[in-house]
């Protein structure tokens, strides 16, 4: 047992290291150029001087938007694929980006953005994310309880139903408005409002501590529900608040950053790979994993055909699916079910 | 021990087991037998709150089930499921499983006591050898004695098994068993289960539950239920029941319809 705490350590160590050398290495790349030797004083020091702007007002709250949205991202899959037992689902399976994207459209679509600023499109987001949750959650609610299989099948069509109604949106709208559309559909970490990245921060960190008192929970579900039951957990409780976290958190997501795909699909498999099933370490691990995922993707994304910035959704999805592809081909004899 | 009155429950379906009363004295092996569909897994469910009952009650040492915390419950009764997944864990991982009900919001790792039990859960079930194998590669038998080790990890004085002798060989079904009446007299471990076997219901249990269309048929030794009448009325199949010579317990024997065919034939001659 020891032997295994010390593993956990060791992953954990390993994994926030690589967020701290990423993170200062997003810092120093872009157009201006920073060397790292130069990063403390300019930060420390550095008065007003344009380093310091820069490193402060735009690259530092990037960063940190990219730890608590990747974070959040890959914490609602490990919630969500230990909730489901099924290692296919993700948080945009459940219709919550659908809603929050179909939120979005109608607010650029009916400019919003003039009437209410910078905040007309998280809010939106939000609220479409909420509405396609509750959608979701009450239809699935049976005689017996949150009915799981439900939930996924229900997730689905909702997902489908909001695509739908976007393409309707973006058929009617006019070729600026598409355009706006399109761009934030592919996710961004650019977000010019603080305190929008100050709330992402605090719900991420917040939501990392409230699921890590269900790793036990979520350990007993892997036994499957009946199981876990007899293993005197509240089931019941458990699915429903779980779900409604996932939820939370991809809504929020998804509302500030636009859609970011695969990082809740492989950040959670890569990481039952690397420390195993066990949710102790897991939801940990992942967290800590999505945030350094994002930040490289997105500091790839920034820099790799300046002064061109590609959509970070399109880095995530390339790199995520050739990795996913590559750990499903690897992946030993008998594992493949079960490692969920 | 356990003390089921007056107990209906059943499921959306329209089935349902009625008016079912049953008095399991602590210590014994209660043998739960009867046809397919006849109830016997649904009074397991009842027992362990997986399915509210309509009517009636269960008493557990004198405290009706429905008043105990999920998790109280989980600490005195145990159950060995056929439709449990193992996931991709080790089995001393699956074992330890077993002492989730004794966890504190507070406490996320296993203690060392945690540890200590459920190593003598693994002993005392021969699967301490297997600690480091993964759940999905060992035999069927190993699982079944893994997933008792689990449940004798929870420290019940209550344990449920589901046929827990189903797709085993005979040694296997008869080394599971052996350690089920040991665990009995051991620990003064009170048993339900679900055999399908008769024989094997009638050698190792102290007393049988006949189930048969959602009642009880015939409760009581296996020498009173075991009897050929009984079993032809409830299993429409004719049978013959003699003694085992060495154990004295009944043991029941199918008789094939050309055999009978055959018997009738030379008994005209």
């Amino acid at each position: 047992m020891k032997n295994r705490l010390a593993h956990w350590a060791a992953a954990l160590l390993i994994l926030g290291g690589l967020l701290a050398s990423v993170g200062i290495i997003s810092l120093c790349l872009g157009p201006a150029d920073i060397s790292p030797a130069r990063l403390l004083p300019a930060l420390v020091h550095g008065g007003d001087t344009i380093e310091r702007t820069i490193l402060c007002d735009v690259r530092l709250p990037r960063i940190l938007l990219g730890i608590a949205v990747g974070g959040a991202l890959s914490l609602a899959g490990v919630i969500l694929q230990g909730l489901f037992r099924n290692p296919l689902v993700e948080p945009y399976t459940m219709g919550i980006s659908g809603g929050a994207a179909l939120g979005v459209c109608l607010a650029i679509l009916l400019r919003l953005g003039k009437n209410f600023g910078v905040w007309s499109l998280p809010v939106a987001g939000s609220i479409g994310a909420a509405a396609a949750i509750f959608a979701v959650y009450f239809l699935s609610i049976g005689k017996g309880g949150l009915n799981i299989r439900n939930l996924l099948l229900i997730g689905i069509m909702i997902s489908f139903i909001c695509s739908s109604l976007i393409t309707l949106i973006m058929a009617i709208s006019k070729v600026e408005d598409l355009h706006g559309i399109i761009f934030w559909a592919m996710g961004s970490l650019e977000q010019p409002n603080p305190l929008l990245v100050r709330i992402a921060v605090i719900v991420s960190v917040v939501a990392l501590g409230i699921s890590y008192f269900f790793c036990l929970e979520l350990n007993a579900l892997l036994l499957g529900e009946e199981e876990a039951f007899h293993l005197g957990i509240n089931i019941e409780a458990a699915k429903r608040l779980l779900f409604i976290l996932a939820s939370v958190i991809t809504g929020l997501s998804v509302s500030v950053a636009g859609i970011i795909g695969f990082v809740g699909l492989v950040v959670p498999h890569f990481m039952r790979l690397f420390v195993g099933g066990d949710h102790r370490i897991l939801i940990p691990a992942a967290w800590l994993c999505g945030g350094v995922f994002l930040v490289f993707c997105d500091t790839l994304a920034r820099t790799v055909i300046s002064p061109t910035e590609l959509p970070v959704g399109v880095v995530t999805g390339l790199l995520g699916g050739i990795i996913f592809v590559y750990v499903l081909c690897r992946r030993p004899e008998g594992k493949s079910r079960c490692s969920i | 021990m356990l003390d089921i009155s007056n107990l209906t429950c059943g499921y959306d379906s329209g089935f349902a087991i009625r008016n079912i009363n049953l008095r399991v004295p602590a210590g014994e092996i209660i043998g739960v037998i009867g046809p397919n569909g006849s109830g016997k897994t649904t009074l397991l469910r009842a027992i362990t709150r997986s399915l509210k009952p309509a009517s009636g009650a269960i008493r557990l040492e004198g405290t009706d089930i429905r008043r105990l915390k999920i998790r109280d419950l989980a600490r005195k009764i145990a159950v060995v499921s056929q439709s449990a997944e193992s996931g991709f864990m080790t089995v001393e991982e699956f074992v330890l499983l077993g002492r989730t009900p004794y966890y504190d919001r507070f406490r996320f790792l296993e203690t060392k006591n945690d540890l200590k039990i459920a190593r003598n859960a693994m002993a005392s079930t021969d699967v301490l050898r297997l600690k480091d194998q993964i759940m999905s590669r060992i035999s069927g038998g190993e699982r079944q004695l893994a997933l008792i080790a689990r449940a004798l990890a929870q420290e019940p004085k209550l344990l449920l098994l589901d046929e827990p002798t189903t797709y085993l060989d005979i040694t296997h079904q008869v080394g599971i068993l052996d350690l089920i009446r040991r665990l009995n007299i051991n620990f003064a471990l009170t048993v339900i289960m679900v055999l399908h076997d008769l024989n094997l219901a009638g050698e190792y249990c102290h007393r049988l539950a006949l189930f048969n269309k959602g009642a009880i048929h015939k409760f009581g030794l296996p020498e009173e239920v075991l009897n050929y009448r009984i079993i032809e009325d409830v299993y429409k199949t004719v049978v013959i029941v003699e003694k085992n010579p060495i154990s004295r317990k009944p043991y029941v024997m199918a008789v094939s319809e050309a055999a009978q065919e055959a018997n009738r034939e030379h008994n005209k001659d």
